[in-house]
């Protein structure tokens, strides 16, 4: 131990290993950057689909719920509220009507928040207030519907309470909840009082949780196992329809830059690690020929590098989660969205994968010394064979194999990459070669620098064609984020157009379809269909009746336990898309059933499923399977009857409308002329969403921006590296009479051809990876953007060509016989 | 045809007595390094070329033995095989009569530990080490103990470099390089000395003074030397020549 920290003393004085422990610092702080930020912007994103829940996690029962539940989720360290839900006639001044009532305690809502007016009032409401003891909330259309004003009074059984506050936006308040009573909410304490819960009332109990993603599903595992037949558990996961599309892509984008940030890290510590290779062999063959054994130094020297490697990377994380946390902030303050504060599990996380990386590159080194012969300490020639590059790229290949499918979690995504990065490496090194010897062997170089710049490529073709595959990499994991970055925000702006629906209106009864187009024509809001619901439960498949029991997965036996929103239609919605069977004939009794819906319940074209609608048992075959584009923020149907499939059943319409700034006033009007139709404004759950969305990806680029600054800091190191080299050829150019105005010449145009041959070769190879990205993953058109090509291939012959020049600009200036003494 | 002497100790048993002894018994008397019928060809491409054929030589203890020869008549690669820094491929070799043709690189590097000191023409010391820490270095791998310190300032100061004892090697002239490398040679007070053209790459004057030195050195310690040089002057000064010529030796 003693040895080895004496050992990394004397180490530390070698440029190579500060330059790759630097090379692992970066890698530290870009992954811990990334994999931080991605994970705080996936949770927030988990809070927003939260948000509409109230909650992460909920248990839901018909009877009161355990106190027990409570301590456990407490013990979790998870926050808890209670609500219980029961229809009540709420009696207010002019008339009684059948209302919604929703008793909370103090913490409701756990996630998102209950926005509240004055009564009549028009603005969006404020948020964060709790409901105060004897006071009582009410949806806009039961303010109106009543007249109440702030400080009338409504009773509910024996209690009355003073109306306060009108609702304007409340969790749970998504499309789904096609109701008919309007909400009234009131404290938890006051339940009582009202005396309207007897054991016998029917009444919904709900236990809020909300906290870390790994406290609440400990919490939802352990009561799933004691759940009785009363009970049901929900999480709020990122399955919500509206949000699903949108949130998956960003996932997947994040995961995307944490992999191409390894993938780049990696090859830059592999560039660095080059040079120490090179060191480690001198000095293993010189220990060996004073006797030392190979497994002795193997041992000393991977304690000296875990010793080096276990403090660079814990600080490189720290300053990583520094760094993200800077950039969190602008997030928060743009986009008006709290991240959840950062977590010490990706901080250990990339502290380990840094070391491991660390051990991946240096340690089959150690071992493959054994093959460097002691004789090279006798015969300088021998040691240009050791080819530590065919190790390197050997040990790349497989660490950058091995992290991206880990990191990805999101295997076709890994293996998109990775496709692109195995034709990256052989296009590269084949290409790059062949190119390099064809410009060799029949261009005409037009000057003397030309000509050194041509020659000094072909006959270091092995070295030009690492610089130039290591730098290509960089080229290639920028244009591919910065590619399929631009297209992800065209994709996902024209899946909503400007005039894209941001109201629903639901709730619509028959006789007020007419009355409620007019209404909408006479303002010019542009509308959807209207469409009819029915609501039913699904309650046989094959003839055969169908319990929750019988599903394995969470959202199976979420469907089998909710009502479906049903509808008929004649023509297929925007959107929709058959993948199975086709769509209805005239005439023709069927379902059409949404993919993934079917797959979660195992329905095939053909299966015979049953509803029981109001009473009514509906059977049909299925006859058709679609896909649904869920951001189209148009009315979407996970089962559509052919017409006329539900006969006489009672039924409701809704529809989507674009409203734009207007829908405040549409609101109003509504509420006037239809007080029991409920107005869902979409517009401003999705601008939050889409805000963060483009907030956290521009953040993402920046700390991707860093990465690539570490891949250039690494590239120099990598020339520096070959000062050596370089200096023994400027040497002999300047004895046969070459001139330093040449030298530099060739010098810049041999670095510049490089990098532009690697800019372009990587910039075209991302592309084509992007198309298989935005094919696989992502779900939308590609447009490849051919002037990346250019931009990559200018970019390259600069950085490279400058990089190259400032790097063994000072070699120029010396006498050649001082090049030679050393 | 050559059949190696060595190849089973039970071959040959006149030859077995004579020469295969436990390295741990090795005294005075018995010669420090032997060869047999040495050979070292190498493949090139599809041909290959012998660049060392019928070697015997015996170098007994205490002795200067000068190995000489023209450029590229394969001195280099005999103090290779003698030293057991590289395999022959006929004949055989013994280093305080243990043979190395059986010997796996760790064993052969065991042989050495503590026992043999190494001049190079190009130096070869870590650039990262002070003068001192590279002094010390041969005693950290072949004779760990407590006064590794005191024992590699004595060496340097033997060798005149005590004020420079901290420098790094890219601070230092090459004479005074090889002068670190003849003190990190010696510290071990090895039983042998190898030495690969060490004044080749000095100029005139200090080839001069890390010469004296050399053979100061040696006779202090009464230790073996085998030398390679082309420098006839150098060679002058051992007690016995080898001449190589096209890989064979000529008296
Ligand atoms: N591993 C090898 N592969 C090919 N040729 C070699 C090898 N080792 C030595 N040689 C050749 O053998 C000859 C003798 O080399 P060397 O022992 O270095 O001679 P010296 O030290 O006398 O100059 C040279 O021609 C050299 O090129
Ligand atoms: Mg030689």
């Amino acid at each position: 131990m003693i040895a080895a920290w004496r050992s990394l003393r004397r180490e530390a004085r070698l440029t190579e290993f500060r330059l790759f422990l630097a090379a692992l610092c970066f890698i530290a702080v870009a992954l811990s950057a990334v994999s931080l930020f991605g994970s705080r912007v996936e949770r927030a994103m988990q809070a927003q689909t939260g948000a509409l829940l109230g909650a992460d996690g909920l248990l839901a029962s018909s009877r009161p719920i355990d106190d027990e539940f409570a301590r456990l989720a407490e013990s979790l360290g998870l926050r808890t509220a209670r609500t219980v839900d029961f229809l009540s006639m709420a009696v207010g001044p002019e008339d009684s009507r059948l209302a919604r009532v929703r008793a909370v305690s103090g913490a409701y809502p756990l996630r998102g928040e209950v926005l509240t007016r004055d009564p009549g009032a028009s603005d969006e409401g404020v948020g964060g207030e709790a409901i105060a003891a004897g006071t009582a909330w009410v949806a806009p259309s039961l303010a109106r519907e009543q007249s109440l004003s702030a400080g009338a009074t409504l009773s509910l059984g024996r209690k009355s309470f003073e109306v306060t506050r009108e609702i304007s936006l409340e969790p749970e308040g998504g499309v789904g909840s096609f109701s008919i009573a309007p909400r009234v909410m009131i404290p938890l304490a006051d339940v009582d009082a009202t005396g309207l819960l007897t054991p016998a009332s029917r009444a919904r109990f709900r236990l809020l949780v909300a906290g870390e993603a790994d406290a609440v599903s400990a919490f939802g595992d352990a009561v799933e196992e004691r759940l009785s037949p009363h009970e049901q558990w929900h999480v709020a996961d990122l399955e919500r329809d509206e949000v699903r599309a949108t949130v998956g892509r960003v996932v997947s984008y994040l995961n995307l830059a944490v992999m191409l940030s390894v993938l780049l890290a990696v090859v830059a510590m592999a560039v660095a690690a080059q040079g120490l290779w090179r060191r480690q062999a001198h000095a293993g063959a010189l220990m060996r020929c004073l006797g030392a054994r190979h497994g002795a130094m193997v041992r000393r020297q991977t304690m000296v590098y875990l010793l080096a490697a276990v403090p660079v990377a814990a600080s490189g994380s720290v300053l990583g989660g520094v760094f993200q946390h800077v950039a969190s902030i602008g997030v928060a303050r743009a986009a008006g969205i709290e991240l959840p504060p950062p977590s010490l599990g990706p901080a250990l996380t990339t502290t380990a994968i840094s070391v491991l990386v660390t051990l991946a590159v240096m340690v089959p080194f150690l071992f493959a010394q054994r093959f460097v012969p002691v004789m090279t300490l006798l015969r300088a020639e021998l040691r240009d064979r050791v080819h530590a590059g065919a190790i390197g790229v050997a040990v790349v290949a497989f660490l950058v194999a091995g992290f991206a499918v880990l990191l990805a979690g999101d295997l076709v995504l890994a293996l998109s990459v990775l496709a692109g990065l195995a034709a990256a490496g052989v296009v590269f090194w084949f290409l790059i070669r062949a190119l390099l010897a064809v410009l060799a062997t029949t261009a005409r170089a037009p000057s003397a620098s030309w000509h050194i710049a041509l020659r000094n490529l072909a006959s270091n073709a092995r070295r030009s064609a690492w610089l130039a595959s290591a730098f290509g990499a960089a080229v290639f994991a920028l244009v591919l984020l910065g590619a399929v970055r631009g297209d992800l925000f065209a994709a996902w702006n024209q899946s909503i157009p400007e005039n894209a629906p941001n109201i629903f209106l639901v709730n619509i009864q028959g006789e007020e379809v007419d009355a409620m187009r007019g209404l909408l024509e006479q303002r010019h809001v542009p509308s959807e269909r209207f469409y009819p619901i029915y609501r039913g439960r699904l309650v046989s498949i094959d003839g055969e009746a169908v319990a929750e029991a019988d599903f394995e997965s969470e959202s199976a036996r979420h469907r089998v336990n909710h009502e479906f929103n049903l509808t008929e239609d004649g023509v297929l919605p925007d959107g929709n898309e058959i993948v199975a069977g086709r769509w209805f004939d005239a005439g023709e009794r069927g379902f059409s059933v949404e993919r993934e819906t079917a797959d979660s319940l195992g329905l095939a074209i053909g299966s015979r499923i049953a509803f029981d609608v109001a009473g009514t048992r509906v059977e049909a075959p299925v006859t058709s399977i679609r896909t649904v584009r869920w951001d189209s923020m148009k009315p979407n149907f996970f089962v559509l009857g052919s017409p006329g499939l539900f006969g006489e059943a009672p039924r409701q319409f809704i529809t989507a409308a674009f409203a734009g700034e207007d829908a405040g006033d549409l609101s109003r009007a509504v509420n006037r002329q239809f007080p029991s139709v409920t107005l869902i404004d979409l517009g401003s759950i999705l601008d939050r969403l889409r805000n963060l969305v483009e907030q956290a990806s521009a953040a993402v680029s920046v700390v991707f921006a860093f990465t690539l600054a570490a891949a250039l800091l690494v590239l120099v190191a990598m020339l520096q590296g070959q000062r050596e080299a370089r200096r023994r050829e400027i040497a002999l150019l300047k004895t046969l009479g070459a001139s330093r105005a040449q030298i530099r010449a060739a010098i810049v145009a041999e670095f510049g051809l490089l990098g532009a041959v690697a800019g372009a070769v990587g910039g075209a190879l991302a592309l084509a990876s992007g198309w298989l990205l935005a094919w696989q993953v992502f779900e939308f058109d590609y447009l490849p953007a051919w002037h990346w090509i250019a931009i990559s291939l200018a970019g390259g012959a600069l950085l490279v060509g400058a990089g190259g020049y400032l790097s063994i600009r000072s070699l120029v200036k010396v006498q050649p016989v001082r090049l030679l003494a050393g | 045809m050559l059949k190696s002497v060595f190849a089973s100790p039970t071959d040959d048993a006149s030859h077995s007595s004579r020469l295969l002894m436990n390295s741990d018994d090795f005294h005075g008397n018995q010669p420090v390094v032997r060869t047999d019928r040495l050979g070292k060809r190498v493949s090139v491409g599809s041909g290959a070329i012998q660049i060392l054929e019928d070697i015997d030589l015996t170098v007994q203890d205490n002795t200067a033995v000068s190995i000489s020869g023209r450029s590229g008549s394969g001195k280099t690669t005999l103090l290779g095989l003698l030293a057991g820094l590289d395999t022959p491929t006929e004949g055989a070799v013994a280093l305080f009569g243990r043979s190395l043709v059986n010997l796996d690189e760790d064993a052969r590097a065991a042989l050495r530990r503590g026992r043999v000191g190494f001049v190079f023409q190009s130096f070869h010391l870590l650039p990262n080490l002070t003068a001192l820490e590279n002094v010390a270095l041969a005693l950290e791998v072949g004779q760990p103990g407590e006064d590794i310190d005191a024992r590699a300032a004595e060496a340097l100061q033997r060798v005149g470099l005590a004020p420079r004892m901290h420098h790094l090697p890219s601070q230092l002239s090459g004479g005074e390089q090889q002068r670190v490398a003849l003190a990190r040679a010696i510290v071990v007070r090895p039983t042998v000395l190898f030495a690969d053209e060490p004044t080749g790459n000095l100029d005139h004057a200090t080839r001069e003074e890390v010469a004296s030195l050399l053979f100061e050195l040696r006779a202090e310690h009464g230790c073996t030397l085998v030398l390679v040089t082309h420098d006839l002057d150098l060679a002058g000064r051992c007690d016995r020549h080898y001449h190589l010529e096209a890989g064979r030796l000529v008296s």
